[in-house]
């Protein structure tokens, strides 16, 4: 009877084991990149264990929403380029970055290209999945300054925010960025650029079968300035006169200064 | 029956040290051997002492004639590892052997000396695991690198990109120094046979990637020379904390500089030239249109007390000037954001610029280059109709500084038009203010100088204080970094205008107009990189 009962024990303990062995994983190197005087922004390393079955990979990371931002259109009137229309867009990630990896995820077929991923969208949709400029157009609001709204301009203006934004390494897709070894332990990074704004991001790792979501994971990294850098933004926003009463005094005595040490060194 | 048990032990003993001792390498863990052999289980575990040492006992590994010393175990290991010798004794390392450098490594620098393992094998200082480290014995240490003349922190680059970060958490299919660099033949990137030479690259990633792109390339290129020029300039970038972005700090500087010269030159501002400057090394353009004010505060402030110092200052007139520029600022404001609903204004503002500094710039050249080749008289510009049309108006003001005697109204209106088109254009309107004070007002081209950089420094200064409390947009670090340059190149430009002659002074700074002015044309009239871009904060100057 006993060694019957040890033996339930053990199945009962090693069945939820082995289940938890097969649980998603995704860690993040650091929670936490700090921005000093010399950042030039930071690679983030993820790592982890797929689920068993995964396909594909799909992993976003968001930072935090932005302001509203102004944008205008240009268009050729005669002879000139001009501003044609002006638009206000509100409700977009500061920071939106995929990395993703189709079978084979054998991460070596990189293409560090911008890429629509409009032929991603309809399986991952099904899934309940948006990603790329789909998803980041699902939320925006887009609101016209010119006029009355014209079909299409919306995803027109929207491209073109995704295009300033990629310009700077704020957006980016990289199909093939993820690398899943024979084991299923995956790895890959995520490209910081220096403008990458103060906040909270998140990161979710989505694990797929053809149109399944096999699981998630989500990481949290936190971006924010340190030291000098934090003392002076923290005074720009919250004593803004003292602030400029300061630059301006440093400004005139930059200037003075330099009058004074060419006078003294007899300069003319 | 226990002397029996006791036998039959010894006999199972026996057998178990005969087995032991017919076991090749098992037998080599004999005390004493075990330090100097072949490792156990290594590839080298079969071979004899005198295979690489030589019959000859008795030879120390520092005598020429070694067959393990420095010169020769190329070629002793070479008898086995042909391929490996011919590729090593072509490469970097190998010719610095041959050589005599005491610095350049032998296969067993690599390799290790007794305990050789595969490089398969993780315990292998060349395996994935550990050959970084094992490069690194050489490849990050300062006196070998100032010996070799070898470029510096190349393990450190590697350690930073996505190979290394990869290779530091224990994997071992990424990328690691012989990837790319090659495992014998390693040659200098100068040499056209390295694997890592600038046109072989592409190629050297294609191994392992199918598609390479030069993102790939320039990601995975080490820092050049010892603390080479590139590995310089990425130590002078500097984290702008308002501007949310690092940019190289002496480059900054340099265009601070620039400006500040101008500035000192010619007394202007300098915005026209600085905003777009700072705009296209990636500061944002509201903190460059922001931070633009305070370093033009810094920049006319220099040039101001210079210009003082040899009694071209105009106070009364600038004050004067200054009034009516603060209050066509204002209104100039108030009317922008009117007006910006009509869609197209911008465009039309920019046009009227460019044409108001294709009249002026054209005016001035004409009017320089007549004075410069004798056609006009030397010196100042004749006074004219309008100034003595002007200077019959009320209010009646002297400015002995400048010599002249002339209505209150003409500066203040004068200002107040320049404030109105700087607040309308987002730019200082320097530009506009000189001519206007030497062909409107009649101030000598010296003094209108000096008196231009004294109002520059208190409207800079006023927008600077608007720009800070308002849209929070100034960098104070990118300013004072601007101000390294900009203070001395005033000095320097101040002293270039004394050398130069009033005329000489509004010919160049009219080829200067006419320059902005066909920047400003051929921006109208070009396809914009971006059909969609962010919409500029006009008003702001």
């Amino acid at each position: 009877m006993r060694p019957v009962v040890v033996m339930l024990l053990v199945l009962g303990i090693g069945l939820p084991a082995a289940a938890q062995t097969q649980a998603p994983s995704a860690q993040i190197e650091t929670r936490r990149v700090t921005i000093s005087m010399t950042f030039s922004g930071q690679r983030v390393f993820l790592h982890g264990q797929t689920l068993p079955g995964t396909q594909r990979m799909l992993v976003v990371m968001e930072g935090p929403p932005v302001g509203q931002v102004r944008l205008t259109e240009k268009g050729r009137v005669g002879l000139f380029w001009l501003g044609v229309r002006q638009y206000k867009l509100a409700e977009l990630p500061g920071v939106y970055l995929v990395n993703a990896c189709d079978s084979p995820c054998d991460g070596h077929s990189a293409r560090m290209r911008l890429v629509d991923l409009a032929a991603w969208n309809p399986s991952s949709a099904s899934a309940g999945i948006l990603v790329g400029s789909e998803a980041v157009r699902a939320r925006a609001r887009v609101q016209s300054l010119s006029g009355d709204p014209v079909p299409g301009e919306a995803e027109r203006i929207l491209e073109g925010y995704w295009r300033l934004q990629a310009d700077q390494g704020l957006y980016a897709i990289q199909p093939d960025a993820i690398r899943i070894n024979r084991e299923g332990a995956f790895y890959h990074t995520f490209a910081l650029p220096t403008q990458a704004p103060e906040g909270k991001y998140r990161i979710v790792t989505y694990f797929l079968a053809g149109d399944r979501v096999l699981g998630t994971a989500e990481n949290v990294l936190f971006v924010r300035k340190s030291g000098f850098m934090a003392w002076l933004t923290r005074l720009a926003e919250r004593q803004a006169l003292s602030y400029g009463v300061f630059t301006v005094l440093i400004a005139v005595t930059a200037g003075w200064l330099a009058g004074a040490i060419f006078k003294r060194g007899g300069g003319h | 029956m226990g002397s029996g048990r006791l036998c039959q032990a010894l006999v199972v003993l026996q057998l178990a040290v005969s087995l032991i001792s017919a076991v090749p390498g098992l037998a080599q863990e004999a005390p004493g051997s075990q330090k100097v052999g072949p490792s156990p289980g290594g590839p080298h575990r079969h071979l004899a002492c005198a295979t690489c040492h030589g019959a000859e006992p008795g030879v120390a590994k520092n005598d020429p004639a070694s067959p393990v010393g420095r010169k020769n175990v190329a070629t002793t290991c070479g008898g086995c590892h042909s391929q490996e010798k011919a590729k090593y004794i072509e490469g970097a390392h190998g010719r610095g052997v041959a050589r005599g450098d005491a610095i350049s490594p032998t296969c067993v620098s690599c390799h290790g000396g007794h305990t050789i393992f595969r490089a398969a094998e993780s315990a292998s200082p060349t395996s994935a695991t550990h050959v970084v480290f094992t490069c690194a014995e050489c490849h990050e240490d300062p006196s070998v690198l100032r010996t070799a003349n070898l470029p510096y922190a190349v393990v450190e680059h590697y350690e930073e990109t996505f190979h290394g970060i990869a290779q530091a958490h224990g994997i071992t299919d990424v990328a690691t120094c012989v990837s790319c660099h090659g495992a014998h033949a390693v040659l200098p990137s100068s040499d056209p046979r390295s694997r890592v030479h600038p046109a072989n690259l592409e190629r050297t990633c294609h191994s392992c990637h199918t598609a390479v792109t030069e993102v790939m390339v320039a990601a995975v290129r080490h820092p050049s020379g010892p603390g080479g020029f590139r590995a310089i300039l990425e130590h002078l970038r500097v984290y702008f904390p308002i501007a949310g972005t690092a940019v190289n700090s002496l480059l900054v500087s340099g265009m601070g500089a620039l400006v500040g010269f101008l500035s000192g030159l010619f007394g202007v501002g300098g915005g026209f030239l600085l905003t777009p400057l700072l705009m296209f090394i990636g500061i944002p353009p509201a903190v460059a249109a922001a931070t633009d004010s305070a370093q033009i505060t810094a920049g006319a402030t220099s040039g101001a007390i210079s210009h003082s110092r040899l009694g071209n200052v105009d106070y009364k007139m600038g004050l004067v000037i200054v009034i009516g520029g603060w209050s066509g600022g204002y209104v100039g404001v108030q009317v922008v954001h009117l007006l910006r609903n009509l869609g197209n204004f911008d465009f039309f503002l920019k046009l009227l610029y460019v044409l108001i500094l294709s009249f002026v710039g054209m005016t001035m050249l004409i009017e320089g280059m007549r004075s410069l080749c004798g056609r006009a008289a030397s010196g100042e510009p004749t006074t004219s109709r309008l100034t003595r049309a002007f200077s019959r108006l009320p209010l009646q003001i002297s400015f002995p500084r400048s010599g002249l005697r002339t209505s209150a109204l003409v500066p203040v209106a004068a200002g107040f038009t320049v404030g109105m088109l700087a607040a309308f254009l987002g730019v200082g309107g320097g530009f506009i203010m000189l001519p206007t004070m030497i062909y409107i007002i009649g101030i000598p081209t010296r003094v209108a100088v000096g008196t231009d950089l004294f109002q520059i420094v208190l409207t800079s200064a006023n927008v600077t204080l608007q720009q800070s409390v308002t849209n929070h947009t100034v960098d104070v670090l990118l300013a004072v970094t601007l101000f390294a340059g900009s203070t001395i190149g005033a000095q320097f430009g101040v002293l270039a205008s004394r050398r130069l002659r009033g005329e000489q002074i509004r010919v160049f700074l009219a080829l200067i107009v006419l320059a902005v002015m066909g920047v400003l044309l051929y921006q109208l009239i070009t396809p914009p990189d971006h059909l969609v871009d962010f919409a500029r904060s006009g008003g702001g100057h």
